[in-house]
């Protein structure tokens, strides 16, 4: 009972917190100077013309009635259409969205699989070599901005060795093993900082239970140092390293924006920034939308998550 | 442990002194004009003459990433002023008081935080169109909240000590214990949460600029030249190379120092 009441008031939130953010992201590109149908109107400008354009795109409506008109749309994946392409925005961007999203979950999938190992092997050592090693590796690793890492990537494993060739992008429907093979390189460079951040943050976790009574008391029965740590520790280690990889998710997603340019991958972080360029405001709401959305959404699932971890979070 | 972060400090001190000097250096002196371009020498390597070598238009790296560099630093510096002058303000005051303006605040704090500043920079950015200004104002206000949240906090637990309650006694001013007898005592706070907030602010306008969305040209600045060198890796690495490296020994500088303010802050 006290879960389902936990969770309709965590959906309440989440669905407050998206009209506010779609509220947000309308009313932003209401304060631009200027006005759509002068422009669009150009040398032919008069009073009646211009009147009658706003008539017919809905603009001497009030902004409150024009929120919920574009919020309907939203809703519908209606998002009007480009002024750059010339076609419905949610055309443009389902094209474009599963690259940005094979991305973001790739890059997931090495921060995942390659920290949490490191993590606790940085812990379990602490002090020693492995210690060390990884915590002055990481150390320099959270400095590099993705787009470097990738253009440094680009240098070694595309120009000198030849692994891969910069730019050769295939799509999913044509080739799916080319597409993943691609992939994995703007995978890496978005990944490797917040492997890096996420092996330290781990490590203090694990390091801080260290010291509690539970792990003294099962030493003290005669459990092995790596008894205790995977079977004691661990469990306990990791809930905090799941909000934290929570927020590294909404990063990853970001980061994704920036690495698509260094491998001309044509995801929606390309559109976004062709968008930005061209004015073209439509499609920035659309996409602004869209990872809003993905960041709220992936905040709620880890709030749930970690009540599923927690107890005493349950009990609050 | 003590002993390592002492180390890791030193190293840190070290990285930023020789940044610091570089750009220094290059606000009054560049071996070469950074605009120049000498059709002659187009992508050659780094040698005597030019020891980062020269870029597609016969540019001198060096003298380049010298000025690039201050034009970094000086939207970093921009930055991190402005969020750390509105947020220190905004936590000191919500953080004092308390009540339904600082519950409102806090929420929405906590909505931004969990946005990449990056994204919330470009939708400013996409409304006030690129350049140097208005990426300064953007990322400017997009780290507000962080400050704002560290402030707050510290203020929440400064504000129940008996050296305030004191100075309430004395009749001392709110005014004056806000920024006269409390704000002193966030200094070690803040000095992290600067150095954190200026490496953030590095990252985030190469990050901008390398998406031609920040500082724009003939302006030099770090992920500029970083985007325009990324065409020509394949004939002049070099012009890439110099700049990125320029990032990550100021990030890797700045973080370490970062490092040990946090650890002074009892975090």
């Amino acid at each position: 009972m006290r879960r389902v009441k936990y969770l309709i008031k965590k959906l309440i939130t989440l669905i407050i917190t998206l009209l506010l953010v779609s509220a947000a992201a309308f009313t932003a590109f209401e304060l631009i100077p200027g006005d759509s149908v002068t422009a669009s109107l150009g040398t032919d400008y008069t009073e009646e013309a211009a009147e009658q354009l706003r008539e017919e795109l809905g603009l001497n409506r009030s902004l409150p009635e024009r929120f919920f008109s574009w919020l309907w749309g939203a809703i519908r994946g209606d998002f009007g259409t480009s002024l750059q392409y010339r076609q419905p925005v949610s055309d443009l961007i389902a094209d474009r969205l599963s690259v940005t999203m094979w991305l973001a979950v790739l890059s997931m999938a090495f921060v995942v699989v390659i920290s949490i190992p490191l993590g606790i092997l940085a812990a379990r050592f602490r002090g020693g070599i492995a210690d060390r090693v990884i915590t002055l590796i990481s150390q320099a690793a959270m400095a590099i901005p993705p787009f470097f890492l990738g253009i440094l990537l680009t240098l070694v494993f595309g120009i000198m060795l030849s692994w891969f060739t910069p730019g050769a992008y295939v799509s999913i429907e044509q080739d799916p093993a080319g597409f993943f093979a691609y992939l994995i390189f703007p995978a890496v460079s978005v990944a490797i900082p917040k492997i890096a951040m996420t092996v330290k943050f781990l490590r203090s976790s694990v390091i801080r239970q260290m010291r509690l009574d539970y792990v003294r008391t099962a030493r003290s029965k005669g459990n092995k140092e790596s008894a205790v740590l995977i079977r004691h520790v661990l469990k306990n280690a990791l809930i905090p390293v799941v909000t934290f990889l929570g927020m590294a998710a909404a990063d990853v997603l970001a980061g994704s924006i920036i690495v698509e340019q260094v491998f001309g991958l044509p995801g929606i972080g390309r559109l976004l920034v062709v968008s930005i360029s061209n004015r073209d405001y439509a499609v920035v709401q659309a996409i602004i939308l869209y990872i809003a959305f993905a960041v709220v959404v992936i905040n709620f699932l880890v709030d749930l998550l970690y009540q599923q971890l927690d107890p005493r979070v349950r009990l609050n | 442990m003590g002993k390592e972060k002492n180390i890791n400090y030193r190293l840190g001190q070290i990285l930023v002194c020789a940044v610091v000097l570089f750009v220094l250096i290059g606000c009054f002196y560049t071996p070469y004009d950074p605009n120049e371009m000498n059709g002659s020498l187009q992508n050659s390597a780094p040698g005597l003459a030019h020891p980062f070598g020269t870029d597609h238009f016969g540019r001198d790296v060096l003298s380049r990433v010298m000025k690039g560099a201050g034009t970094t630093f000086f939207v970093g510096l921009c930055t991190v002023a402005i969020g750390a002058a509105a947020g220190t303000l905004l936590g000191a005051v919500t953080g004092y008081y308390g009540g339904l303006f600082d519950e409102i605040l806090m929420r929405l704090n906590d909505g931004l935080a969990s946005f990449p500043s990056i994204l919330l920079a470009l939708v400013i950015v996409s409304i006030s169109g690129p350049g140097k200004y208005q990426i300064i104002l953007a990322l400017g206000i997009v780290f507000i909240p962080s400050f704002a949240r560290v402030v707050r906090s510290e203020y929440i637990i400064q504000k129940q000590m008996d050296y305030v309650k004191n100075a309430k006694l004395m009749g001392a001013s709110d005014a004056r214990i806000l920024f006269v007898h409390i704000l002193p005592n966030t200094r070690t706070i803040l000095r992290s949460a600067i150095t954190i907030g200026f490496n953030n602010a590095v990252l985030a306008e190469a990050g901008m600029s390398y998406l031609s969305l920040g500082v724009q040209p003939p302006d030099a600045s770090l992920g500029r030249m970083l985007a325009e060198a990324q065409s020509y890796l394949f004939s002049a690495p070099w012009s890439a190379l110099a700049p990125g490296i320029l990032i990550v020994v100021t990030v890797l500088g700045f973080g370490l120092i970062s490092e040990r303010g946090e650890a002074y802050g009892g975090g």
